[in-house]
């Protein structure tokens, strides 16, 4: 490699390292937990060993019994039993008594190990028991993305959740219908504002400019703060009405849909406007001055060439906007009641609450996932997402 | 009320027109243009031509006077009921449309059906020779071809006026010279009114049936173009419009169509002046460089003693840089037929030149 060569790998070097460790890493990471299913071979090793070397009919063999009860009662005593029993009882509820009842139980178990656990709790002499322990042991598995499409494995292959058990695909779906919705009032709001700027003497533009980017230079977490006391109950809004005889009662504005629309549209209202200005700045006046020497009244130079021309701008804010929507998590919870939670609510509880990093990764996996096919499709079949060649 | 096809297409009638109220951009306009002809609006930038054409394509409202567009007032006309047809400087095509798509415009706004658009698009693209790029979008069009297009769009849904904003600004000057004369080809053509707007006086000079100069927001002259290269109107389009000599004088005497004129070092000459200018008014004498005569033929009325300043070979001409009249700048454009004379720096020549090539001209109207 030429010097000149090292130089310029010298230049962007921190750059890459950046990008690496802030980015590729932490994707790899989560894309890899969403699968990843090493509690149990990691905890239970011998088990582990004789489970993969079993056929999966019947029974395993007894020395898997006794392995199982060995290990369990070593990992219990060294306190590094807790992942794998987590791990357990997330696919079927109940199996942490399990484990545990066994584990306790394993000094007084005479042998053959075998009769005896099945003499303390008959669940041991089911083979669907040692067949699900055979899947755990890894080392991927797709019980986390499964789950967070309200399917599970079982012996019998997937298993749809009924609807009244579904949990993720409708938080999916509300995702991005909130998404969607926010997106379509940026949009419409985006585009007359967006227009007025780009046609303002350039004093007036700038001044108007500032009232779009104040807002966008705050912290989000302050605008939605801001939301949660004018919405409250007793907060100014319901004050004036209430004062003014408008209603004889306070509205009911906080931990509504309502409210996570209005703070989100307003946290990512400068999103829109912004590309779109820009695309509308770049249209010469020229276009429409063509447009009507050939006859075109103000509606049809709308329609026909300055809407066309602006898809672009239309696009791209749109696109952000979704983007950013998709993954909001602030806002809702702030402002939104239980039913207007979106998958970052969830994705935030599995990470810090339930401490399940699987379902969190599958999460997270499946809404970019998603999103990116949402994209996709849009760029597709949307006119003006694709450099503003539209067809006509 | 149907219009009389022998009057004026366009009349221009005291029209004025101010952005801010104070400073007009063109005072007091008064113009005619016949059914057919083409006429450039021609002058330096911010001198009203483009600001006159906005108004006529009814982009810019006058401040003042009436325009009459076809026997009716064009006031509170909008520009898309105008029916006037505009090639703009940038051509303006929509880039988001076809070339086809692009002519088939101003027809679908006119409701002409579909299989009549199609047709009268395939005669436009023919007209202007890219029949073969119907299909392409005006951005993978050359700057030639989109200028084409933006001319056949113009002309597509048959406008009886169409107006051109320096249109072949942007082309090269070999492109430039041959759209010159392919616009003039297709006014022949069609028989459609022109109005045309430049700065590049030779566009002009070939192009029209006549030119209107402006500057400073008024016509100095509207006339055919032999009218305005041979008999400038004032000193502003005697040195706007080609190279001329200004020697500045002030009358000493007139008699009838030729005057006598004192220049600022005592000397006199004999001009043709075309304008009303009484004896003891400042006047410019303005002479082209190619009129200038040089040793033997420098004989009769007007003739002088010149030192030679500085002398450039150019090939098919040479330059004399004279010290002549109270100037050191007073130039003369040499021609020889018969091998070059042998001249040189410092020497001194007679000059001379007939009565009828120079003019005392009046300052410009302002």
């Amino acid at each position: 490699m030429s010097r000149r060569n090292l130089l310029a790998a010298a230049l962007i070097a921190p750059l890459l390292l950046l990008v690496t460790l802030s980015f590729l890493v932490p994707l790899g990471a989560t894309l890899y937990r969403a699968v990843d299913d090493s509690e149990f071979s990691t905890t239970l090793p011998r088990t582990t060993a004789l489970l993969r070397a079993w056929d999966g009919k019947d029974l395993p063999p007894d020395a898997a019994f006794a392995a199982i009860v060995e290990e369990l009662r070593t990992a219990q005593q060294n306190q590094e039993a807790g992942a794998v029993l987590s791990r357990l009882n997330f696919e079927e509820t109940g199996l942490r008594s399990l484990l545990l009842q066994a584990a306790r139980a394993s000094a007084r178990l005479a042998p053959p190990v075998k009769d005896s656990l099945i003499a303390l709790n008959p669940r041991w002499g089911e083979p669907e028991l040692w067949r699900l322990f055979k899947r755990a042991t890894g080392p991927w598995t797709s019980l986390y993305l499964l789950r967070s499409l309200d399917m599970r494995p079982t012996d019998k292959g997937i298993v749809h959740a009924g609807a009244e058990d579904a949990v993720f695909l409708p938080l999916f779906w509300r995702t991005f219908e909130i998404s969607l919705i926010v997106t379509v009032i940026c949009a419409l709001l985006a585009y007359p504002v967006a227009y007025t700027l780009s046609i303002l003497p350039q004093g007036w533009a700038n001044a108007g400019m500032m009232l779009v980017l104040i807002p966008f230079w705050t912290s989000i977490l302050v605008r939605t703060t801001a939301w949660f006391i004018i919405l409250q109950r007793e907060g100014p809004i319901n004050a004036l009405l209430l004062a003014f005889d408008i209603v004889n009662q306070p509205l009911t504005m906080i931990f509504t849909r309502f409210a996570v629309y209005l703070a989100m549209v307003h946290v990512l209202l400068p999103f829109a406007i912004l590309p779109l200005y820009g695309v509308m700045k770049g249209i010469k006046p020229d276009y429409m001055r063509a447009a009507a020497s050939l006859g075109a009244p103000g509606w049809r130079r709308f329609l026909r060439i300055y809407l066309p021309l602006t898809m672009p701008g239309v696009a791209a804010g749109s696109l952000m906007v979704f983007m950013l929507s998709v993954g909001f998590y602030i806002t809702p919870a702030l402002v939104g009641g239980s039913g207007d939670q979106m998958v970052s609510y969830f994705i935030a509880f599995f990470t810090n609450t339930s401490v399940n990093w699987g379902m969190a990764a599958a999460l997270a996996t499946l809404l970019m996932a998603m999103t990116a096919l949402l994209v996709i499709v849009a760029r597709l079949i949307v006119p003006g997402f694709r450099s503003g060649n539209v067809k006509v | 009320m149907s219009p009389n096809m022998s009057d004026p297409i366009i009349v221009f009638d005291k029209v004025t027109k101010s952005y801010d109220g104070t400073t007009q951009v063109v005072k007091s306009l008064d113009f005619a243009v016949e059914r057919g002809e083409f006429v450039t609006l021609l002058g330096p930038s911010g001198s009203g031509k483009t600001t006159t054409l906005m108004m006529l394509a009814g982009f810019e409202d006058p401040s003042g006077g009436t325009i009459t567009f076809d026997g009716r007032p064009l006031n509170n006309v909008p520009a898309h009921r105008r029916g006037i047809g505009v090639v703009f400087q940038n051509y303006a095509l929509f880039p988001h449309m076809s070339v086809a798509a692009n002519l088939s415009f101003p027809m679908e706004m006119q409701g002409v059906g579909r299989a009549e658009r199609e047709e009268r698009v395939r005669g436009a693209l023919d007209m202007v020779k890219l029949g073969h790029l119907a299909d392409r979008r005006p951005t993978q069009l050359s700057g030639g071809q989109q200028q084409r297009v933006a001319l056949a769009r113009a002309l597509v849904f048959r406008p009886k006026l169409v107006l051109m904003d320096e249109p072949l600004g942007a082309l090269d000057k070999q492109l430039r010279e041959h759209m010159q004369l392919e616009i003039k080809h297709i006014h022949e053509q069609l028989g459609v009114t022109v109005v045309y707007v430049t700065h590049d006086q030779g566009e002009a000079l070939t192009m029209s049936n006549r030119v209107a100069v402006f500057h400073h927001g008024r016509i100095q002259q509207l006339a055919p173009p032999t009218e305005i290269y041979e008999k400038p109107a004032n000193a502003f389009v005697a040195s706007f419009i080609g190279e001329n000599n200004k020697l500045d004088g002030t009358i000493a005497a007139r008699d009838g169509a030729q005057c006598r004129l004192r220049l600022s070092d005592g000397s006199e000459v004999r001009a043709m002046t075309g304008t009303d200018l009484p004896v003891g008014a400042p006047a410019v004498l303005a002479l082209r460089p190619e009129k200038v005569l040089i040793g033997p033929a420098a004989a009769g009325e007007n003739r002088f003693d010149a030192v030679i300043e500085e002398l450039v070979y150019y090939g098919d001409h040479t330059r004399l840089r004279l010290r002549l009249g109270g100037s050191d700048s007073f130039t003369a454009r040499l021609t020889f037929r018969d091998g070059l004379p042998a001249l040189q720096r410092g020497e001194r020549i007679p000059v001379g030149w007939a009565t009828a090539n120079c003019l005392a001209l009046g300052p410009e109207e302002s």
